[in-house]
C-alpha cells in the first residue's frame, strides 16, 4: 500500500506548487494598434491618424485581415499619457505609437514596452537620440525638420528674388519679420526658428526682427498674439515666419477680423486648411508634409512590427532608427 | 444521549480501544486542533494587522496626495506672490509690457497653469500669458472671482472648478481659478487690479486619479462647503448616477471615520488641505483585507488536506513502529498462555525488546522449574515403585524353607540342595547389587529358578518352557518383572489345573522393534473386564489369595516398564475364559549397558 | 493498516485532489476576474466633438471593467452600419455599442447570440439588442416644447431621411407644444442647403446639425432650440444665438452603455436604462451641476 502512495503523493506535491501559478491567456488573431497623440486637437496630428485609419482600413479590405485601431488623446498631460500606454499594454495591444507629450520622458515608455516585448513607434515629436537606440524594437517617424525649415525660407527666398516688392513693403531693402514659435521644448521649434532665417541670411538677404514669441502650435495663441504685434507694428511687419499652419492660420484669423490686407504668412504642415488658406490667398504658401504618406509609412511599419515583419521593408530606416516623410512646397499659383 | 454518557462512551472508548486506535485518534486530534488553532489565531492576528497596516498605508496615501495638493498650490500661491510683487507691482504699465515677463513665468509653471490674465478695475484686460484674447461680451467683473479678489483685496481667492470661457479659445477647459487683488501702476497713478490664475483641473485630477488606495478605495477633493472639487464619479454624481457623502465629510475635522453606505462599511479619511479650507477624502471599504475569493478556500482546503493527510501517514508510520511489535508480543505471550509452546517476539522499541527479553527469561526458567518438578516426580516413582517391588515376598520363602525342610527330612538331600541353590540364585538376582536395569539372561535365570522352586512345590502340576532368542539375552530389561506374571499364572490357573496338564511357557524374542517377553498359560482365562481391571489395579479385579501372591502384580510391572522406558510400553493381556491366558511385556530394545540406571 | 484508516486517508486525498483541480482550471482558466471583454463602438461620426462626453464616459466604463474598447472611427463611403457591424462581430468583438444611424434589425436578428449588443436609442423591436440606453424621448420632446412655447409659434425642422429616433422627438416635440396650445409647422430641410428662415418664433430643430446650421444664419439669435450639443452649439448657446437645448448626460449614456454590454457579458443578462434630460440655457450651462453634464469630459 505505501508503495502506492508515493507517486501520488509526488503528484499532489507537484500540483501544489502548481497552484500559485496562473494560465495564460489564448491569442486573439486581430492586430491590435494603440496610438496615443498629445493633443487631440492638433490639426496635423487628427489628419495624419485619419490617414493612419484609412490604410488600415484599405489593407482589411484587401486581405481579409483583421485590424483594430485605437488612438487616444492624451490632453497634454504625460501623465495621462502613461496610463493610455499603460492600458494598451495590459490589453495585450500588438504595437504602440506614441506621440510624447513630454519627449525626455520617452525612455519611461520604452523600458515599459521592452518589459512588456511590445514594438514602439514613435511620431511627430521626436525622442532624444538615447532613447531610440536603447531597444531595437523603437522607431520614430518624423519629419525632417532641417529640410522642412529650409523649404519654408525657400518660399520667402524665391519671392524674394523674383518679386521683391511684394515681400518689402517699406522699401527699405530690408525684410522686417515677425516670427511666431511652437512649444519650447519641441525639437521642431527651435530648428524651424532659426534655419530659415540663417538660410536667408547666408543667401544674403539683410533680416530685422521685429518681435516673435511663443504660440504653443496655437491657432488661437497666435491669434491673440498677431493682434498684440499688429496693433503695436502695424504697417511695418513685412513678414511673418510661423514653426506651423495653426499658428499661420491664427494670424491669417486676426488679420481678417481685424480687416487687415496681408498674406505674406508662412507656415509648415501642409495640413488640408492651411492648403486651402494657400489657394484662397490668406497664407504666402507652406511646406506640405504628407501626412498621408506618415500614416500610411506609419500604418505599415506597426503592421510589420507587430506581425513580426520586417520592418525594414516597409520605409526606408535611417541609421538613427528614424524615417523622415518626404515633403514639398505649396505655394499660390 | 445525554451529554454525561457522551463524555463517558467517549472516554471509554478512547481508553479501553487498542493502542493503536487510542494512538491515532489522540495524536490526530490534538494535532487538528493544533492546526485549527494555530491557524485561526495567525490569521486573526494576521488579518488584524494586514487591516492595520492598510488603513495605516490608506492614510499615508491621502496624506501624501494632500502634500502634493498643497505643494502645487503653494508653488501657485508663490506663482502669484511674484507675478504681483516683481512683475505687476512695480512695472509701469504705460511704458513696459508686461507680457513678456509673465510668459517666462508661465512657461516655468505650464505644467499645471492653464492661462495668466491681469484685468484691471474695470474688467479690462491687461496682458495675459499664453497669448490670448478675451471673448467678445466677457464682462469679468460679474465673475465671482473677480469680485470676491476686489472684496478682500489681502487675501489669494481660490474658487471651485469652473469652465473658462473668457478667452476666445477653441475649447471649453475646466480649470480652478486663483485669484487676488494686485497694484497696478500707470504712469505716475497706482490703481487695484486683480490677477487670475488658472490652475490647470487636469493637474488636479491627474494628482487624485492616479492615488489607488487598498481595493476600490479612491479619494475625493471638496472645498469648505462641501462641494466637490474633484471625484472619481464626478460626473454621475452631478446626475445622480451615484451618491457620495461629501457633506457629512465637509463636516469633519480632520480624521478616520468609519460610517455604513450602501450595506457596507466604510472607512472615511479626513484630511484639510492647507490655505484653502478644502479637504481631502479617502473612502476605502471595510474589510481591508479577508478571505473572500473562492481561490483563498480553495487554497486552504488544499493545504489542509495535505496537511491532514501527511498526518495519517506519520501516524501510520508511527504506530507500526511502536504499537505493531506490542501486538506480536502480546500475541506470542497468548500463544504461549494456550499451549506452552513457542517463543516469545522480541523486537520493536527498546522497552517492547526488554519486555520481551524478560517474559522469555521467564518463560524459560518456567519451562525449566515444570521440567524439574517432573523428573523429582518421576523419580519418586520409580524409587516407590522399586522400593515396593523389591519387597521380598515372605510366604514364598516360608513355603520353599519348609519344602526344602521336607525334602531333607524325607532325606532327599539332592533336590533339597538344588532347591537351596535356586532359592540362592532368585534371591541374589533378585538384588542385582541394587541395580534396576538388568540383562534379559539374568531376569530369564531369575524366572528359572522361581519356576524350579515352584515345580518342586506343585508336584507335576504343570510344565515350564524358558525360550529366547539369543540376540534378545544380552538386552535390558526392569529386574522382577516377569516373576510376578508367573507368579500370577501359576497361582490363577495353575492351582485348577489337573494332571499335569498345565503348561507356562516363557519366550523372550524381538519383535515388532521390541523387546517381548511373553507368560503364556493354558489355565482358566479371564473375562476381559477382569483383563481391564488387572491392568488398572482395582482390587476388585484381583482376589487377594491369602497366603499367596506376592501382592504386588500387573500394575506394578506395567507402572514400572512405563516409568522406565515411557508410556508406549507396557503390558498386554491377552485372555479368553477357558482358553489360557499371554501376558506380554513390551519393552525397547536397549542393549545392557547403554540403559541409565535412573 | 486498518480499514478505517485507509479509508480516511483516501477522502482527504480525494478532497485534496478535488480542491486542487479546481483550482488549477480557475488559475489556467485566466481566473474570471482578469478576463478582457473586446466591445466595438459604432457611432455615426465618432471623430465630431459631439460625442466627446460619450466617449469620456465609455472609456471611464471600460477602464473600471476591464473591457478593450474600439471606436470605429469612420466609415467607407457607401459602407452601411449594418455591415460594419457584421465585421465587427465576425472580427471577434464580445460585444458593440450602436448608436443606429439605419435600421439594424434584420442584421441584428442574424448577429451571433453570444455578442452582446447595446443601442443608444430608442428599443423598435422586441429581442433586438441586448439592452437600450436612451433618454425619454417624449419628455424631452416635451420640455424643448415648454421651453419654445414662451415664443409663441414654433417652426420644427427635421432632416431629409431622418432616423427613427429624430422623428420619434420631433412627433414628441409636437405634442407637446400641441398640449401647450402652442401651433407649430414641421418641414423638412437639408443643412447644407437651408430654406429661408421664418421672421419670427421658435426655430427648433431635433437634429444637431441641422441646428447648428440654423444658428449660423442671421436673426436667428434667441429663437433657436434643439436637441443635444456639439462644440458649436455650445458656444452658440453661451453667445445666446440657441435659446435652450434640451441633452442627456452623454457622459452617463456613454457609461451605462458599456456597463450594461459588459454586465450582459458577464451574467448574460441586462436591462433597458432610461436617462434623465435637462434643460440647458445660456445662464445655467457654466454652473454646475449642468456644468459637470455639458462638459463631462476633461
Amino acid at each position: 500500500m505505501s508503495i502506492r502512495r508515493v507517486p501520488a503523493l509526488v503528484l499532489a506535491a507537484a500540483l501544489l506548487c502548481c497552484a500559485g501559478c496562473g494560465g495564460g491567456e489564448p491569442d486573439s488573431i486581430v492586430i491590435r494598434i494603440g496610438i496615443t497623440v498629445y493633443k487631440g486637437d492638433d490639426t496635423y496630428l487628427s489628419n495624419m491618424t485619419a490617414a493612419f485609419q484609412e490604410s488600415a482600413d484599405a489593407y482589411c479590405r484587401e486581405t481579409g485581415a483583421k485590424v483594430s485601431v485605437t488612438v487616444t488623446d492624451a490632453q497634454e498631460s504625460q501623465a495621462t499619457q502613461n496610463s493610455q500606454i499603460d492600458r494598451f499594454i495590459s490589453l495585450n495591444y500588438d504595437v504602440l505609437c506614441v506621440n510624447m507629450v513630454d519627449r525626455t520622458d520617452a525612455g519611461r515608455v520604452v523600458d515599459k514596452a521592452r518589459a512588456a516585448d511590445v514594438p514602439v513607434l514613435f511620431f511627430n515629436r521626436e525622442p532624444v537620440r538615447e532613447d531610440l537606440t536603447s531597444w531595437d524594437k523603437v522607431y520614430y517617424v518624423g519629419s525632417d525638420t532641417r529640410e522642412s525649415a529650409e523649404l519654408q525660407a525657400g518660399i520667402v527666398l524665391d519671392l524674394w528674388r523674383t518679386d521683391p516688392a511684394r515681400l518689402d513693403r517699406n522699401g527699405d531693402g530690408m525684410l522686417q519679420y515677425v516670427m511666431f514659435e511652437g512649444e519650447t521644448r519641441h525639437q521642431d521649434t527651435i530648428i524651424r526658428t532659426e534655419v530659415p532665417i540663417q538660410i536667408l541670411k547666408d543667401a544674403g538677404i539683410p533680416l530685422e526682427r521685429l518681435d516673435g514669441g511663443q504660440a504653443n502650435w496655437s491657432r488661437s495663441q497666435a491669434a491673440a498674439l498677431a493682434e498684440n504685434y499688429f496693433k503695436t507694428y502695424g504697417d511695418a511687419i513685412e513678414v511673418i515666419f510661423c514653426n506651423n499652419d495653426d499658428m499661420a492660420l491664427g494670424v491669417a484669423d486676426t488679420v481678417e477680423r481685424l480687416g487687415l490686407d496681408f498674406r505674406n504668412i508662412v507656415g509648415i504642415d501642409g495640413t488640408p486648411q492651411g492648403l486651402e488658406a494657400v489657394d484662397g490667398g490668406k497664407l504666402l504658401g507652406t511646406v506640405v508634409m504628407d501626412y498621408a504618406a506618415h500614416g500610411d509609412t506609419l500604418f505599415h511599419m506597426s503592421l510589420a512590427l507587430a506581425g513580426g515583419g520586417d520592418v525594414n521593408n516597409t520605409a526606408e530606416i535611417r541609421e538613427d532608427r528614424s524615417v523622415r516623410i518626404p515633403m514639398s512646397v505649396h505655394i499660390r499659383k | 444521549m445525554g451529554k454525561r454518557s457522551l463524555i463517558t462512551w467517549l472516554n471509554e472508548r478512547f481508553s479501553r480501544g487498542s493502542i493503536r486506535s487510542t494512538m491515532f485518534a489522540s495524536f490526530t486530534v490534538s494535532a487538528v486542533v493544533a492546526i485549527l488553532l494555530t491557524g485561526a489565531t495567525l490569521f486573526a492576528r494576521f488579518s488584524a494587522q494586514m487591516d492595520a497596516t492598510i488603513e495605516e498605508e490608506n492614510q499615508i496615501l491621502v496624506d501624501q496626495v494632500n502634500q502634493s495638493l498643497s505643494t502645487y498650490l503653494r508653488d501657485v500661491i508663490r506663482l502669484s506672490d511674484s507675478l504681483s510683487y516683481n512683475v505687476i507691482k512695480n512695472t509701469d504699465m504705460e511704458s513696459e509690457r508686461l507680457d513678456e515677463r509673465m510668459r517666462l513665468l508661465y512657461n516655468t509653471y505650464s505644467d499645471y497653469v492653464e492661462n495668466i490674465a491681469l484685468f484691471d478695475s474695470a474688467g479690462s484686460l491687461v496682458a495675459t500669458a499664453p497669448p490670448a484674447r478675451l471673448r467678445e461680451g466677457a464682462d469679468v467683473r460679474e465673475r465671482d472671482w473677480f469680485r470676491r479678489a476686489m472684496e478682500r483685496t489681502e487675501n489669494i481667492h481660490f474658487g471651485g472648478p469652473t469652465v473658462e470661457n473668457l478667452f476666445a479659445d477653441d475649447a471649453y477647459r475646466w480649470v480652478i481659478p486663483l485669484s487676488c487683488a494686485v497694484e497696478l501702476t500707470r504712469g505716475r497713478e497706482t490703481g487695484l487690479g486683480v490677477l487670475l490664475i488658472d490652475l490647470k483641473y487636469q493637474a488636479v485630477s491627474d494628482l487624485f486619479s492616479s492615488v489607488q488606495l487598498s481595493g476600490n478605495g479612491y479619494v475625493y477633493l471638496i472645498d469648505g462647503a462641501g462641494e466637490l472639487i474633484y471625484h472619481p464619479a464626478r460626473q454621475r454624481i452631478a446626475t445622480g448616477l451615484v451618491e457620495e457623502t461629501n457633506l457629512d465629510a465637509a463636516r469633519r475635522s480632520d480624521g478616520v471615520y468609519t460610517e455604513y453606505r450602501d450595506g457596507q462599511l466604510r472607512s472615511v479619511i479626513v484630511r484639510g488641505v492647507g490655505y484653502t479650507g478644502w479637504k481631502a477624502v479617502g473612502v476605502v471599504s471595510q474589510p481591508g483585507f479577508r478571505l473572500g475569493d473562492s481561490q483563498d478556500i480553495l487554497f486552504t482546503v488544499v493545504i489542509f488536506c495535505a496537511f491532514f493527510a501527511l498526518l495519517i501517514l506519520m501516524n501510520f508510520y508511527l504506530t507500526t513502529k511502536i504499537t505493531d511489535p506490542i501486538r506480536l508480543l502480546e500475541e506470542s505471550v497468548a500463544r504461549l498462555e494456550q499451549s506452552m509452546e513457542g517463543s516469545i517476539y522480541v523486537g520493536g522499541t527498546t522497552e517492547t525488546r526488554t519486555l520481551g527479553q524478560a517474559v522469555q527469561k521467564l518463560v524459560d526458567q518456567m519451562r525449566k522449574l515444570t521440567d524439574d518438578i517432573v523428573r523429582e516426580h518421576e523419580e519418586k516413582q520409580k524409587s516407590e515403585l522399586n522400593a515396593l517391588q523389591a519387597q521380598i515376598n515372605p510366604h514364598f520363602l516360608y513355603n520353599t524353607l519348609d519344602t526344602i525342610v521336607w525334602m531333607i527330612e524325607n532325606e532327599r538331600e539332592e533336590d533339597a540342595a538344588r532347591a537351596v541353590t535356586a532359592l540362592a540364585r532368585f534371591f541374589r538376582i533378585s538384588l542385582s547389587k541394587g541395580r534396576n536395569i538388568i540383562p534379559v539372561r539374568d531376569e530369564l535365570e531369575h524366572v528359572r529358578n522361581y519356576l524350579l522352586i515352584q515345580e518342586m512345590r506343585y508336584k507335576n502340576k504343570f510344565r515350564y518352557e524358558i525360550l529366547s532368542e539369543p540376540a534378545v539375552e544380552e538386552l535390558s530389561t526392569i529386574k522382577l518383572v516377569v516373576q510376578p506374571i508367573v507368579e500370577n499364572a501359576i497361582y490363577h490357573s495353575m492351582d485348577f489345573m489337573d494332571g499335569g496338564d498345565g503348561l507356562i511357557r516363557i519366550t523372550a524374542r524381538l519383535a515388532e522393534g521390541e523387546l517381548q517377553i511373553s507368560v503364556e498359560d493354558n489355565g482358566l482365562g479371564m473375562t476381559p473386564q477382569v483383563v481391564e481391571g488387572l491392568l488398572a489395579g482395582s482390587p476388585a479385579a484381583e482376589p487377594r489369595v491369602p497366603g499367596r501372591g506376592s501382592g504386588i502384580g500387573l500394575k506394578n510391572v506395567q507402572d514400572r516398564i512405563r516409568l522406565y522406558f515411557g508410556a508406549q510400553y507396557g503390558v498386554t493381556i491377552d485372555s479368553e475364559p477357558d482358553a489360557g491366558t499371554l501376558v506380554t511385556l513390551h519393552m525397547p530394545t536397549v542393549p545392557f549397558g547403554e540403559m541409565e540406571e535412573s | 493498516m486498518r480499514r478505517g484508516e485507509k479509508c480516511l486517508l483516501l477522502a482527504v486525498l480525494a478532497t485534496l485532489m478535488a480542491a486542487l483541480i479546481l483550482l488549477l482550471i480557475q488559475s489556467a482558466g485566466g481566473g474570471g476576474a482578469a478576463e478582457v471583454y473586446h466591445v466595438s463602438v459604432l457611432l455615426d461620426a465618432a471623430e465630431s466633438d459631439r460625442w466627446k462626453n460619450l466617449r469620456a464616459g465609455m472609456n471611464q466604463a471600460a477602464l473600471e471593467r476591464n473591457v478593450d474598447l474600439r471606436f470605429i472611427p469612420r466609415y467607407d463611403e457607401g459602407a452601411a452600419q449594418s455591415e460594419i457591424l457584421r465585421q465587427e462581430w465576425e472580427g471577434g468583438a464580445d460585444g458593440v455599442v450602436v448608436l443606429p444611424t439605419e435600421d439594424l434589425t434584420p442584421v441584428l436578428k442574424e448577429a451571433p447570440d453570444r455578442l452582446a449588443v447595446g443601442i443608444l436609442g430608442p428599443r423598435t423591436a422586441r429581442g433586438v439588442g441586448d439592452c437600450c440606453i436612451a433618454p425619454d424621448y417624449a419628455g424631452m420632446g416635451r420640455s424643448l416644447a415648454e421651453a419654445a412655447a414662451e415664443l409663441g409659434s414654433c417652426t420644427l425642422y427635421v432632416e431629409e431621411g431622418a432616423g427613427q429616433t429624430a422623428l420619434e422627438l420631433a412627433q414628441a416635440v409636437e405634442a407637446g407644444l400641441a398640449g401647450l396650445g402652442v401651433p407649430c409647422e414641421r418641414r423638412t430641410a437639408d443643412p447644407a442647403d437651408l430654406p429661408p428662415l421664418p421672421e419670427h418664433g421658435a426655430l427648433a430643430a431635433v437634429e444637431p446639425e441641422l441646428l447648428e446650421a440654423i444658428c449660423a444664419v442671421r436673426g436667428t439669435r434667441g429663437r433657436a432650440f434643439g436637441v443635444g450639443t456639439s462644440d458649436t452649439l455650445l458656444r452658440a448657446l453661451e453667445e445666446g444665438r440657441v435659446a435652450a437645448m434640451v441633452v442627456q448626460s452623454d457622459y452617463d449614456m456613454g457609461y451605462l452603455a458599456v456597463s450594461q454590454v459588459t454586465e450582459q457579458l458577464t451574467r448574460g443578462k441586462t436591462g433597458d436604462v432610461t436617462l434623465e434630460t435637462y434643460t440647458a440655457t445660456g445662464e445655467n450651462m457654466f454652473r454646475r451641476p449642468m456644468a459637470d453634464i455639458l462638459f463631462a469630459n476633461y
